[in-house]
């Protein structure tokens, strides 16, 4: 393994699971991904496939009930996260302090009745143990480093009072504001016009590496993720099917899926007149997902073996930790 | 940026105009209600010069304009006419029934909110508990059952089963206290357990949807405590609708007075309504409904403003959006 010693994050067999009066949903059903320290890694997918609720699992955040996790480790500089119950002590130390989130809606996110001010003195005091004057100017500074000019005034502004994108530099100052080791970033732009998504991404990379902070991106995105992280796990149905580097996953996929997702994305270099390929059909239902591959059924490359045996398992497929899990054998190389 | 300021004096200038435009019905209800005010007072078979004499005195000779002139200059003077039937100064009528009036239902609105509140929290953080449950049926009961009903079984287990409290009647607070809890808690509790009940139900419903918004998972996500979160972060936003509710409430129980003071022989303001509609008493009856008015417009304007200063987004709707 690969510099598996500098790892920050490592999950290992995570299982999700909601309860509903339809079912057991398996929102996130078995899988293992690290992070190295100062790392920038992309979990991508569609939507529902579980990317969201695995991130928010890591610092327990998923709504319990109907959520539960079912199992598996969350190791973060060595310590289990799962050990410590989800209103913990233990857990709230590492809220916003270790690792910060940053999430898919910024007009949201902030709390309509207190100033932005006091949501980031909140925040800054509840983990560094300063005086409330000292935190207010640390928030001032935070702001500062998310490039919002005038952040004394700023600080005295109600969130209703800022643009998306402005709300979404708050955020992310108040997840850079007690020097976090870790950002989740949980589709961070979705929710912004394009010309603000690509100042917002900016803006999170030059931070998390001018301070060295690793960063999840999470995103169905595909082509926004292709530029920054180092590392792409591409989840679907709440499994990862696909791991690898940036560049083997986007100069040679091994899954089906993981092809499909780059065919259906449109990218400069492509011919203009090269049509766009849709995934056929949809994501499988998750309360009664079959045994074999949970692709398969809009799977085009699909053959004998996938219908008779159970999902496939990850496995090696080249170099430098590139995963995938399907049947397809390696030699082939022609699914694209 | 005295937006507040702004907004604060907005907030008055239309309660001026509320009070002025119900000062003009009030007037208009002698000239509305069926009858002949004078003759109901002086009798079917009075002497047609007294009946003139009387209109004369009452200004009722006069037109419409200076009739509601001279009333207004009076009630500037603190003089609201005298009573036809119960010959005394109506100002002065008022000023020792309004009192025991506002005895009870002040109390009863500060037990409804607090109380009010208390029990919709309780059952939001709660939720789905036994406690939440049974509060949640006593809520509906509060809401459902009659009010009268309620006061006629209070007073039978109170005061006749268990001789716990007084029947009827009512003491000033300012000269016993002690016997003013015993003869207003029944009246209070009954003016105080509708607004209590949905008070409570909002606060729950509002908490419930409060907790699931995305600034909530936020706070959470940062290590906030949970009791900072739902005791500062999501009670704020909860509480916000609940000051319109309030306002609500405070004129629901005003209006509940009148039946409390009647069925407990309390002599208050509600008790005054029903014998001056009775018997026409028209100086009365309009100097009623104008105090109250003042009474009603003014908690609603405290109320308006307190809203806007626990909702920045009312106070400050015409800045700007920073981008």
């Amino acid at each position: 393994m690969t510099q598996r010693s500098e790892v920050l994050l490592d999950v290992r067999n995570l299982k999700v699971s909601f309860f509903t009066h339809f079912g057991e949903v398996k929102a996130v059903n078995d899988i293992s991904y690290y992070v190295n320290r100062g790392e920038v890694i992309a979990l991508v997918g569609e939507s529902g496939c579980g990317k969201s609720v695995s991130q928010m699992s890591v610092i327990q955040l998923i709504q319990s009930p109907p959520g539960r996790i079912m199992g598996g480790e969350v190791i973060f500089e060595g310590k289990d996260l799962l050990k410590y119950g989800a209103n913990s002590k233990e857990m709230r130390a590492i809220r916003g302090k270790e690792i910060s989130m940053v999430f898919q809606e910024p007009m949201t996110s902030l709390n309509p009745v207190f100033t932005i001010g006091k949501q980031l003195e909140e925040v800054i005091s509840t983990h560094m143990g300063i005086s409330k004057k000292e935190a207010w100017e640390k928030g001032v500074k935070a702001l500062a480093a998310v490039d919002i000019p005038d952040p004394e005034e700023r600080m005295k502004n109600y969130p209703f009072e800022l643009s998306g994108g402005m709300r979404q530099r708050v955020l992310i100052a108040m997840a850079i504001a007690c020097q976090s080791k870790l950002i989740i970033a949980d589709e961070p732009t979705t929710a912004l016009d394009v010309t603000t998504q690509a100042q917002i991404m900016e803006l999170l990379m030059s931070i998390v590496k001018e301070r060295g902070t690793s960063l999840v991106i999470v995103t169905h995105n595909l082509g926004l993720v292709s530029r920054y992280s180092e590392r792409i796990y591409v989840m679907y149905a709440g499994r990862i099917v696909e791991s690898g580097t940036t560049r083997d996953i986007l100069t040679s996929p091994r899954h089906p899926y993981t092809v499909g997702l780059l065919n259906s994305v449109p990218r400069l270099e492509d011919d203009k007149d090269k049509e766009l390929v849709p995934i056929e059909g949809m994501p499988p239902n998750l309360i009664d997902l079959p045994d074999t591959c949970a692709f398969m059924p809009r799977c085009r490359y699909a053959f004998d073996k996938c219908a008779g045996s159970r999902a496939p398992e990850l496995r090696k497929v080249g170099e430098n930790d590139h995963y995938a899990a399907c049947y397809l054998d390696a030699g082939e190389g022609s699914i694209q | 940026m005295n937006s507040l300021g702004a907004y604060t004096r907005n907030r008055i200038l239309l309660s001026l105009f509320i009070i002025f435009a119900v000062s003009v019905f009030a007037f208009l209800i002698v000239h509305l209600m069926p009858g002949d005010p004078v003759r109901a007072v002086l009798g079917i078979e009075a002497d047609e010069a007294a009946v003139q004499k009387m209109r004369e005195e009452l200004n009722l000779d006069k037109p419409f304009l200076t009739q509601y002139w001279l009333w207004m200059k009076g009630i500037f003077k603190g003089n609201f006419g005298r009573s036809l039937t119960l010959n005394t100064d109506v100002g002065e009528l008022i000023g020792r029934r309004l009192p025991v009036t506002l005895s009870l239902t002040i109390p009863a609105l500060i037990i409804a909110a607090i109380f009010g509140i208390i029990i919709g929290v309780i059952c939001a953080t709660n939720r789905g508990s036994i406690a939440d449950q049974l509060l949640t049926v006593l809520v509906t009961i509060a809401n459902g059952v009659p009010i009268f009903w309620i006061g006629i079984m209070m007073i039978y287990l109170f005061g006749v089963l268990l001789g716990w409290l007084p029947l009827m009647g009512y003491a000033s607070p300012f000269e016993s206290f002690v016997e003013y809890l015993r003869k207003a808690a029944m009246p209070v509790s009954i003016l105080a357990i509708r607004p209590m009940a949905e008070i409570a139900r909002q606060v729950r419903t509002n908490m419930l949807e409060v907790i699931n918004q995305d600034y909530i998972r936020t706070a959470r996500a940062y290590g906030l405590s949970e009791r900072k979160v739902k005791y500062k972060y999501a009670l704020k936003n909860a509480l916000i609708p609940i000051v319109t509710l309030l306002a609500l409430q405070a004129r629901d129980v005003a209006g509940g007075s009148v039946l409390a003071e009647q069925v407990f022989s309390i002599a208050g303001m509600g008790q005054l309504i029903m014998i001056s509609v009775l018997n026409r008493d028209f100086p009365v009856i309009q100097a009623i409904v104008l105090v109250i008015t003042v009474i009603v417009v003014f908690v609603n304007l405290l109320l308006d403003i307190s809203y806007g200063w626990l909702d920045p987004r009312i106070r400050m709707t015409a800045r700007k959006v920073i981008n």
